[in-house]
Order: C-alpha cells, then structure tokens, then sequence
C-alpha cells in the first residue's frame, strides 16, 4: 500500500503522509487534542476528524458505502480512498475547517467511544493491509477496463465480478470508477472484482483515463473541499502530469496560498517551488511572489523549524532579488524597488543597488532614490557616479535635479573644465608668446654674433644697423624688437661718429699740430657733431688733455720768462729745455723765446765769435728758441799761442754762462802766466734729492749750469721727463728698488709761494705707496696704477700735506680714468729743514711726524679700491 | 441587512448637484440631494462627423448612441488642474475591493491580512461568526430595504448575483463577500456614491451590509464585452461615442474626487437603446493575484502602467483604460490574450508603451481614432488629456473630424556636460603649462651679447 504522489518532491523535505498508512499513523495521536485526515482526488474529499473519544467521518462528492453502518462504514469509506485517482492526503491538527454546507446536506459519520480513534484508525490500516495484493492489480480505478480473452466463455466467480465482467463484455471498455459509482458500488468491491477478472484473464486494464483524471483537476480549481490547498496541489499535479504546465504553475501557486493562509508555511514555499521550476505564463511571478511572502512568513513565524531558521532569510532576499530583476526587465519599477527593498542590505553589489535606485526612480519615488544615490556615490569612481546621476535625474526637478547633478559633480566637473581650459589657454597663449620671444631672442642673438664679428673687422657702418632693423621690424611687438630698434640706432650714431672721426682725424693729433688753438676749435666743433656719449666723451677727453697741454705750454713759457726775469740764466734754460722737450710741435708759441748766454774768459786776448760774428767779452748773446744752436769760436789772437777752440751748442747743451779758457799751445805761441781751467758751477742747482739714484749720470739740469769751455765739462744728457711738467722734476723719478712713481711739487714753485732766495727742494719718498700695487687686481693687466702725487699746500709760508691724487690708466682701451683724490681730514705740516749746504728741503710724508701713517695708507688704500670698484662698474654699466 | 440610501426613480436624469460650497468639494452623502441636478456637464450633444461636414453651422441632432444633455458646460471652466488626480493610498492587496478614497483606504489597509501574520482558519471563523450576529445574509425571499430578493443568479467573480424586485421592477443586488471593515467601507462608500446621478453613470438604487459583506442594488444591463461577443465590434463612431460617454462620467466623478479604477469592458455599460453608461465604481475589485507591492485595480488587461505597477489608481489610470477600451470597442479584442492578471501583466508590461498597436487589432481604424486611443494610452499619466478634454476631442473628431493633435516626444533628460571633459581639459590646461614653462625655459636660455657694449671708437685723445 505505497502509493507514491504524482509531481515531483524534493529529495529530504518533510512533507505531509505519503500513504494513506502514513496518515493514519499521524493522525492516531492527534485524537489527544484535535486534528483530521483529508483525502482527495480532486473531485471528492474524506474527512476523518478525530478527537478524544470521538470520530468523525465527512464525504464530499461522495456516497457512503451502501449497506454499512458504524465503523465498518467509516473504515470502508476511509479503505475507499486507496483506489482513488491518485488521492492526496493531509493530516492537520486542530479544529477541522468550516465548509458551508450545499443544497444537499453531505454525508457524516460519528462514532463516539473512548477508544474509537485507534480503533477505526487501526481498522483502516489493516483493511488497508489485506486490500495490498489488490492494489498491486488494480492501482486505482481511475482506469479503463477491457475484456480479456477468457471473458466471453467465463462464468461464475463473485456476484460484483460477474456483473463487472457482464458490463465490460458488454461495452467493450469500461472506467471503473464510474461502473462503480454508477452501481453505487464501493471502490474495493469494484478492485476486488476486477483483480478476480484479471487473474482469471477475463479483463485487462487498457489505460489509465487520462481525461477523467483532468476532469478532476479542473473540478478541484472550482471547490476547494476540506483541504483547499490539496485540492489545489492535487489539480496542479494533474496539469503537470499531463504537461501542461502553466495551468499546473497556477495551481501549485494557489495551492502555495491557501496554505499560506492555513499558516502551513513549510508545504507552501514548497509549492511556490513547484510553481516556480514549471513554465508558466507570468515567468514565475506569480510563483516567486508566493515563495517571497511565504519565506518572509516564516521567517516572522515563531515555530519555525531549525532548517527555515537558515534558510528563510537567505532565500527570501535570493528570491527577492530574482523578483526584483524580473520586475524591473519588464519595466514594472514600483514592484521592482518593493523587491529590490527586501533584497538588499549593506553587501549589496553596485548594480542591484542601481537597480534599486532606478526602480525608485521609475516609481516616482525620487526624494528616496536621491538618499540612496547619494549614500552610494561616495563608493563609486566617475563614471559610476555618473551613471548613477543620469539615473536619478530622469525622474528629477528642480532642487531633485540639483541634488543629481551634485552626485555626478556636473558642477564641479563644469567648473573644473571651465578652469582648466581657462589655464589651458592661458598657458597656451603664454607659450605661444614665450617661444615666440624665444624665437624673437634666437633671431636677436644671431643678429647680435654677426654684428659683434663684422664690427670687430669693418666697424660700425649703416649696413650693420640694418640688420638690427630687420630684426626690430620683424619682432616689433616684443621687447626685443625695442631692442633691436636701440642697437640699430645706437649702430647708426657710432656709424654717423665713426664718419665724423675719420673727417676729422687730424684734430686729435694736436701734438704735432703746429696750431693748437685750431686743433682746439676742430675738437669743440666735433664735440658737437658727435652723436654718441663715449665719442663725446672721448672728443672732451681729447679737449681736456689739449687744455691741460695749452695750459702746461703756458706755464712752461712762463716758467722760461720768469726765469729770465730773475736774470736766471740757468733757469730759463732749463725751463726752455722742458718747454722743447715737452711741446716740440708747438714751436710756434716758443720759437720767438731768446734765451740769454752770458760769455765771459779768463783769458786773456780771447777773441770770441758766435755764430760767425765777433764778440766783446764779457757779452751775453741771445740764442732763440725757436732756433737754439749756436757756435762759439774763441781763439787767440794770431801768435797768441792760444789754443783755439770751437764749441757747438744746441739747446741741449746749452750753458747759461760760459767761461772761456784757452789753453796755451806751446807750439803756437808763449805760456801764459797761469793756466786756466774752465769750472761749471750751478748754485740754484741742487742734487736730486731723491730720484733714480743714478748719481752716476749726468743730471738734465747740469746742462742748465755754467760751462767752461775748454775744461772737461760734463756731458750733458737727456734726463726721463714725466708727462706732467708740473711736477717736481727733482721728485718724480722712482728709485729703482720702487715699483710705483710717487711725484711731488716742484720745488721752485714752492720757493714761490713760500718765499726766500734759498732754494727750496721737496724729499721725495719713494717706494711710499708700493703697498698700493698689491690692491691692484692680479691677472688683469688693463688697469695700470700709473702714479701717485702728493698734493702739497702752503699757508702762512708752511708746506702742509694735503692728501694724495692716485692716477689709474686703462692699458687697454685708454678710456679716461676720473683721478682719485684722497684728502687728509686735517692737512699735515711738512717741516722745511735747512740743509748744511743752505739749500732748504720739504721732508718726506714718511718723515711726518704729525702724520698717523697707517691711517694715512689706510685711507690711500681705500680710496684706490675705491677708484677700482668704480672703475669695474662703469666697465660693468 | 442595513440598507442605507435608496433614491427614487433612475429616470431622472441628471439628478445629482455639485455641493455648492464647490466643485471639488465631496462632502458626506447625506449633504447630497438625491433629486439634484448635475451643474458641471461636460462636452454637451454629441454631432456626428457626417452631419459637421454637411452643415457645421445649424445645431447638429446627437448620435443615436447618446443621450441629448440639458446643457453643456466645459467642466475645464470649474475644474482646477491636477484636481482630482493625485496619488492615493493603495487598498490592500488581499481585498478585491477597491478603495477609492484616502480614508476608506487606510482603513482596508489596516485591516489588511497582507499586513499582518495570517489568520487561522478557525479564529477567522470565529471573528466571521461575531459578525454574523450583527447583519442578516441575502437570501431569495428576504427583504432587502425595499427590494425583495427573488432570485439567485450566482457568482462572478466571487460576487454574489441576485435578482431584486420592488413594485414590479426588477434589479440586480450584487453581494460582495469582504470582511468586516472592509465590508462596512464599501457599504459607505456606496452610501455615497449611490445618491450621485449622472446620466452617463450607473445609479445605485441601494446598498447596506449582509452577513457576507456588503450589497447594493443595480438595473440590469449589458456589458460592452457582452454586446460585442454578441453583435461584434462598434462602428468608430459608436467607439468615440462610447468614449465621450464614459469620459463625462470621469470628469463627474473627477470633480467629486472619485477616481473609477476600471473602466474596462466589464465596466462600461449599454442600455438597450445603446445608451453609453460606466458602471458604479461599487463594482470595481482589485484583480485576484498576489503581489507584495500593491494590487491591481480592475482588469489586468486594461489597466494603466502605473496600476499594473501597484500603484493606486488616478484620474489618469482611467483615461488610460478608457483607452484600451475604445480598442476593444473598435476591434472586439483584448489587448492581451492571457486571462490570468499577473500574466496580462507581464503581456501587458512586454508590449511597447505596455499597449498594443491599434492598427493590429482593428485595421480599419481611422488617423482619429489612433491618435485618440494614443493621446489616452500615453504612458506618462501627465500626458494624458484630461476627460474633460477628452470630450472636446471626441467632440471634434465627431462634429468636425478633427484629428486630436499628439504630444511632441518627451525629451530624454540627460546631464549637462562640460564642453570639455575635465580630465581632457586638465591634459589640456597641464600640456599648456608644460609646453609654456618648455618655452619660458627656452626663451630664457638664449642669451644675445650687446655687440656695442664692448665696443668704442677709437677716439685718440693723447693727441698723437
């Protein structure tokens, strides 16, 4: 007696009573307190409720057993079910459900003892029992019976399996179940006579009636019985035998609710499964739906057994989801986001929670999808915010849309772009200008290489200065091109100077010019023609040393006048030697100067001529500068025995007084009472009171003294001469163990402005200022410490130091040098001693003894780093 | 049995008032007088097309489908737009009786199964058995207020039919098996939509609560898929009649702030002179199928997207059906085949704009008729026309043959975009500033000699 349910059931799933043994083991105990047996083939329920000490026995769509009372009733009606068209069963606990009652009252059984449950319940088992070896013939009667080959020629056997065999005889085919009904036979006479027919092969089972099986089905869907969800499981295993499967889906959903609603949770999630492994017309909806409410209800179900305690939760989001997708590919959002909402928690991946969001949106519901939305884009990277932005800005306006557009940073990202092409452009131009002033500095700096070298061999000419023209025309908005402009003036004016300098070549060359005073008015005028500072410069420059010559010219020729005003013989020649040797082309300003010779002998009956003309001794002859030679012839008179002598002069040799002494030849004529020597003495001359030491050598004054002529006079030589004839010609010359030239006034010039007869010299101090040459830079050779003078002053007949001038010379280029003067804070007397031979000497500085030396030098020595520093930044500039 | 208002003869037509503190005020049904009188009429007589084009200027006589209208009156004039046509709370999804106003919702919502753990049997017996106590059920022979039962007819839809009479007139009194608070919502309810008349809406002559639930009383008529399974499908004219009809009655209800929620086949009714009338909104139930996210309000087939969606009906979701069931009217068929409602929902939801094409149900169908049944099947509810203009378009199709302009498409929204993508116009501003410090870097590097800085004249100035 095991009668498998049709449909498939899940391998391990606690279930309701598979067989009608099953049932009846579970509903013996629940006679303690309340519960029934339901059996159905889907057209006609058995009840069996049992309580203590009572049972009851309720058909629907059934008769009782005809001839039967009591419990034989009760079990026959129960042993009935067994040949049913597959009858499902179900024993439930509790109060049986409340059927209102049809036009015609349905059949009910009590029995009511103590024992009756177990009884009848015990009784139906093993009626059950012994009706085994008919099942195995005749499964149910639910099938179409045929007449076997012995049936014709069969006789005898029970009442029921004659009148069975008569009537398939008779019809050909026979459904037992309606034979039995229609005899109002019960099913197990009716199986019981057909197995004796089997057996004795007077009828075969030909098919099992399909059509009455669907017919079942569909009168289950109409009236749900005791036990609605059986009857609904029942016509969906029905359909789903038959294959059709989306009446099946339907049905085991219906089944799924109305069990549901009998808080039968665990039979119902397994007919939504059912439901949802079919085909069906709504795509599992209708099934997903069902199991969704069903998981949820017993999930809240406090009796929920330990396997749902696991399970519920998991699956209710898993089938949630499944819902929430299939809702949301058909466009149902409303449904999708009450799905997705149920599905999702913290783990949610991203694209469900898109999914959740859209549907929000979709269903009007933006303000939440906008929380969502915003919750979720902190996790997202651009696009995904996006993607979730353009979701969520379909449904919104206004501050909604503000609030969507925030999440996708529109307005950031507007703003970021906005800024970055603002840049961008910017950056653009900028480059473009740079790398057009790069381009524009290129073109300059090529410019600049070929002008230096063309102007290095040819000069500046006009043609060079175009080329900065072109540059300049071409790169006229940069500065570069104002640069250009600027070179190629300055290009033209020295090219305008340069022009200007060749005109006027021979001005500059006022040394050897015979008239200083033109040179002088060529220079001013090219002053003025000049365009450029520095040629300016140079032009006054030029001026200025043509002054400063004029000048010294003057004061030469004063010097010379002076001299011969003071009857200084000596003197004026010595000035006029100078006054040659300085300014030999200006012979035109001195030439007319005469410079007085005084001749005088001691001897006697000399006869003296000068130049061819004879003279009476003593005499003074006059030799002009202009042409200062001259010849002297003295001799004696014929048999005088004088020796003759002839003497050339030229200015260089030139003495102020010449003392004529013949020496007797004894071969001419008679001896003289006592010879004469010629002497030369000078006593406004004085030794050098410093100088070059050359002691040895013929001082240029010497020439400047008396001469004897016919003695052995000194031979007069050249001395060096300073440029400055200022200067104290005793005083300039360095020893030769000093490096630098230390020059000091002029002696005489300070016997003017200090008075007296007596001759006045100025010690020099040589080597004095040599600490100044390790200021100098070392390596450059182009800046040159030319010379040092010592400026002295006179007040109330005392010679004071004043300070020092320091004379820097540019080797290189020769561009003018502003003399440094360093100035004592406090001038220092310069005692004038009085020697032994009577002459008076100006000590030397380093003889100051009012005069705090390393102060001094330390001034000195500033000032010239002083005058470097300027120098470089002028160079510099 | 309770039998509330009961209002005389349905013969006068016209016999419901607007209240006159306004037109969107919907007071109780007591302020209602019964033998009042509609001033909000839309639309007016009807002109066929034919009798526009032969003399637009003479007044045109009114379809042989209509009935003439005392007056005619826009009802746009008195209606403030959006009136009547916001979101509403959703009825259950357990009871198949819709709720149609805030109030009766919240209270079929509250006494949802849906919202709470599911009754057993034998408690819901015993809470079914208190009530029994309280109200006598509908049996043949009973009396109900004035009507006598006499007659079992069955059930449709899990509503009980009988057949009343009173003084030789007989009715229909339909039983609605609900429970207890829903029962007495839906009792109150018809109390007050019963006193409403409207020529182009079904009267209510009756309803109270029964054992089972609540009742009210009917006449007895076809309904449109009765008459087109007998005659087959309506003239276009007929069609567009059908849909002024009906549209009047919306914006009568709209005015009231009752929204229909199912102007299907099932609920537009023909008298036998072929009288256009919309059933009760009494009769609308929610669809028998389970959905977590709300029900669906009357028939799945013709239901708006927005009901299909779960969400509550609104003036709109009417038009939308109303849309649907011109189709039907035009064609004879469904606008899906599936019968079952969650699977017309996902026919329905699997159809392009969740409609189907006109011209494939009924290929006769005139330029109006499509644009018509496309300016009442927008899928967006706004977009829709109104029923009061809906009138006026029918008006103009069937007086002037005047196609209704359709709505441009909406725009797609889509987010406003730089002009650049910032990462492209970062690349952008950063290769600028690369390529403009490359060019400073270079501009700076060349370096150009003053030619004449180091030149002079020679300028002799020793005078040599």
């Amino acid at each position: 007696m095991a009668q498998q349910r049709q449909g498939s059931q899940p391998a391990g799933e606690p279930r309701g009573p598979r067989t009608l043994e099953e049932a009846l083991r579970a509903v013996e105990p629940l006679a303690l307190a309340r519960g029934q047996l339901v059996v159905t083939d889907g057209a006609c329920d058995v009840r069996l409720a049992v309580e203590r000490g009572h049972v009851e026995l309720e058909l629907l769509g059934h008769e009782l057993p005809a001839g039967l009372t009591g419990d034989a009733a009760i079990i026959r009606a129960v042993a009935d079910t067994l040949f049913w068209d597959a009858p499902l069963n179900d024993v439930n606990a509790g109060a049986p459900r409340d059927v209102p009652q049809g036009p015609k009252p349905r059949p009910r059984l009590v029995a009511a003892r103590a024992d009756a449950p177990r009884e009848i319940c015990r009784a139906i088992a093993e009626e059950a029992s012994k009706l085994e070896a008919v099942r195995r013939r005749i499964p149910s009667l639910n099938v179409t019976a045929q007449a076997g080959s012995a049936a014709s020629s069969a006789k005898g056997g029970s009442p029921i399996a004659v009148k069975l065999r008569g009537a398939i005889v008779g019809s050909k085919e026979l459904n037992l179940q309606e034979w039995a009904r229609a005899q109002n036979l019960t099913f197990i006479d009716v199986a019981t006579a057909a197995a004796e027919l089997v057996d004795a092969n007077e009828a075969r089972i030909a098919k099992k009636d399909a059509q009455a099986s669907a017919g079942r089905a569909e009168a289950a869907l109409k009236s749900m019985g005791f036990c609605p969800g059986l009857r609904a499981e029942r016509a969906a295993r029905t359909f789903a035998a038959v294959k059709d499967t989306k009446r099946a889906a339907v049905a085991f959903v219906r089944a799924g609710h109305e069990r549901i609603s009998a808080n039968r949770l665990s039979e119902a999630i397994e007919d939504f499964n059912q439901a949802a492994s079919l085909e069906s017309a709504d795509g599992g909806i209708a099934a997903r739906e069902g199991l969704l409410a069903a998981l949820e209800a017993e999930a809240k179900d406090p009796r929920r057994s330990a396997s749902a305690e696991q399970r519920s939760p998991q699956e209710a989001k898993k089938v949630a989801l499944e819902l929430g997708r299939t809702y949301f590919a058909l466009g149902l959002m409303n449904r999708a986001r009450a799905a997705f909402e149920k599905a999702l928690d913290d783990q949610a991946p991203p694209d469900v929670v898109f999914l959740h969001i859209e549907a929000l949106v979709g269903a009007g519901q933006v303000g939440r999808a906008l929380d969502r939305a915003e919750a979720v884009a902190p996790k997202l990277d651009r696009a995904g915010r996006r993607k979730l932005a353009q979701i969520v800005a379909e449904g919104a306006r206004g501050p909604s849309l503000e609030r969507a557009l925030a999440i996708a940073g529109v307005q950031s990202e507007r703003r970021t772009a906005a800024i970055s092409l603002v840049a961008g452009g910017l950056f653009g131009a900028l480059a473009l200008a740079l790398g057009y002033q790069g381009t524009a500095s290129a073109a300059m700096r090529d410019a600049c290489a070929d002008v230096k070298a063309q102007l290095a061999t040819s000069g500046p000419t006009p043609e060079l200065a175009a080329r900065f023209k072109d540059v300049a025309s071409r790169y006229s908005m940069l500065p570069v091109g104002a640069a250009a402009r600027d070179q190629a003036r300055v290009l033209e004016l020295l090219a305008a100077d340069r022009q200007a300098l060749k005109e006027h070549r021979g001005a500059f060359a006022w040394r050897s010019s015979d008239d200083p005073d033109a040179a002088h008015a060529e220079l001013q005028e090219l002053e003025q023609v000049v365009k450029t500072d520095a040629v300016r410069s140079r032009v006054k420059d030029s001026i200025a040393a043509l002054d400063k010559q004029i000048q010294g010219l003057r004061s030469e020729i004063a010097l010379v006048k002076n001299a011969l005003e003071l009857n200084d013989g000596a003197g004026a020649i010595d000035a006029a030697r100078t006054l040659v040797e300085h300014y030999p082309g200006w012979k035109g300003t001195w030439k007319d100067l005469r410079l007085p010779v005084r001749i005088m002998s001691k001897t006697d009956g000399v006869i003296v001529e000068w130049n061819g003309e004879r003279v009476s001794l003593p005499t003074v002859v006059y030799v002009s500068l202009g042409s200062a030679a001259g010849t002297l012839r003295a001799y004696g008179e014929l048999g005088s025995g004088l020796k003759p002598e002839t003497h050339r002069y030229d200015l260089a040799n030139l003495p102020a007084e010449v003392t004529i002494t013949l020496e007797r030849d004894p071969t001419l004529g008679p001896a003289p009472d006592k010879p004469t020597t010629p002497t030369t003495t000078n006593p406004t001359t004085t030794t050098p009171t410093t100088g070059t030491g050359t002691s040895g050598k013929t001082d240029p004054k010497k020439g400047g003294g008396k001469i004897s002529i016919g003695g052995g006079g000194p031979d007069a030589t050249t001395p060096e001469r300073p440029d400055d004839e200022n200067r104290n010609p005793t005083a300039q010359t360095p020893r030769d163990n000093s490096k630098l030239e230390v020059r000091e006034v002029r002696g005489a010039d300070l016997q003017k402005l200090v008075g007296g007869s007596t001759p006045l010299d100025v010690q020099p101090t040589p080597g004095y200022f040599d600490f100044l040459l390790t200021e100098m830079p070392r390596g450059d050779t182009r800046l040159r410490l030319a010379h040092v003078d010592v400026v002295t002053r006179v007040k109330d007949k005392k010679v004071y130091l004043h300070g020092v001038r320091i004379y820097l010379e540019d080797t290189t280029l020769h561009n003018p040098i502003p003399v440094k003067e360093i100035e004592l804070d406090d001038d220092v007397e310069r005692v004038i001693s009085t020697g032994s031979n009577g002459r008076r000497t100006v000590a030397a500085i380093d003889k100051c003894s009012d005069l705090d030396q390393p102060k001094f030098k330390s001034q000195v020595r500033d000032g010239l780093v002083s005058a470097i520093r300027e120098f470089n930044k002028r160079e510099g500039e | 049995m309770t039998p509330t208002n009961t209002p005389g003869d349905e013969d006068v037509a016209f016999a419901d008032k607007a209240p006159s503190s306004g037109a969107s005020g919907y007071g109780p049904a007591g302020e209602l007088p019964n033998d009042s009188v509609f001033t909000d009429e839309v639309g007016g007589v009807a002109k066929p097309p034919a009798a526009a084009s032969a003399a637009p200027t003479e007044p045109k006589p009114a379809p042989p489908q209509l009935k003439p209208l005392a007056r005619a009156t826009p009802v746009s004039d008195r209606t403030r737009p959006g009136e009547g046509t916001g979101a509403r709370q959703r009825p259950s999804a357990s009871n198949p009786d819709l709720a149609l106003e805030p109030q009766r919702a919240q209270r079929m919502r509250a006494s949802s199964s849906s919202q709470n753990v599911a009754i057993p049997g034998s408690e819901r017996l015993r809470a079914r058995k208190g009530e029994e106590s309280a109200h006598e059920p509908i049996e043949v022979g009973k009396t109900v207020g004035e009507w006598t039962v006499r007659e079992s007819l069955g059930e449709e839809d899990g509503v009980r039919i009988f057949e009343v009479e009173r003084n030789g007139r007989t009715a229909i009194l339909r039983e609605h098996p609900l429970p207890g608070q829903a029962a007495d919502d839906l009792a109150g309810f018809a109390g007050r939509v019963a006193p409403f008349r409207h020529e182009d809406l079904e009267s209510v002559h009756g309803s109270g609560r029964s054992r089972l639930g609540a009742w009210f009383i009917v006449d007895e008529r076809r309904t449109l898929r009765a008459a087109v399974a007998e005659k087959g499908p309506l003239r276009e004219a007929e069609a567009v009649g059908l849909v002024r009809s009906v549209a009047r009655a919306l914006a009568a209800l709209n005015q009231r702030n009752i929204i229909h929620g199912d102007v299907s086949p099932r609920n537009v009714l023909l008298d036998a002179d072929g009288a256009v009338r919309l059933a009760s909104p009494l009769r609308v139930r929610n669809a028998h199928a389970h959905l977590a996210a709300g029900p669906i309000t009357g028939d799945a087939r013709y239901a708006a997207p927005g009901v299909l969606d779960g969400q509550a009906p609104i003036a709109a979701t009417d038009v939308f059906t109303l849309g649907l069931t011109f189709a039907y009217a035009l064609s004879g068929k469904d606008p899906v085949a599936e019968t079952d409602p969650i699977a017309a929902m996902v026919a329905r939801a699997s159809l392009p704009g969740t409609i189907p094409d006109l011209r494939s149900l009924a290929k006769d169908a005139s330029q109006g008729a499509q644009a018509l049944y496309l300016r009442m099947a927008e899928k967006d509810p706004t977009r829709r026309p109104q029923p009061a203009e809906l009138v006026q378009e029918c008006d103009a199709i069937l007086t002037q043959g005047k196609v209704p302009a359709l709505l441009p498409p909406k725009p797609k929204q889509s987010l406003p975009r730089p002009i650049v993508p910032a990462p492209l116009a970062l690349l952008v501003a950063v290769l600028a500033l690369v390529a403009a410090v490359g060019a400073a870097v270079w501009s700076l590097s060349i370096t150009s000699e003053d030619p004449i800085a180091g030149y002079k004249l020679d300028v002799p100035v020793d005078g040599k």
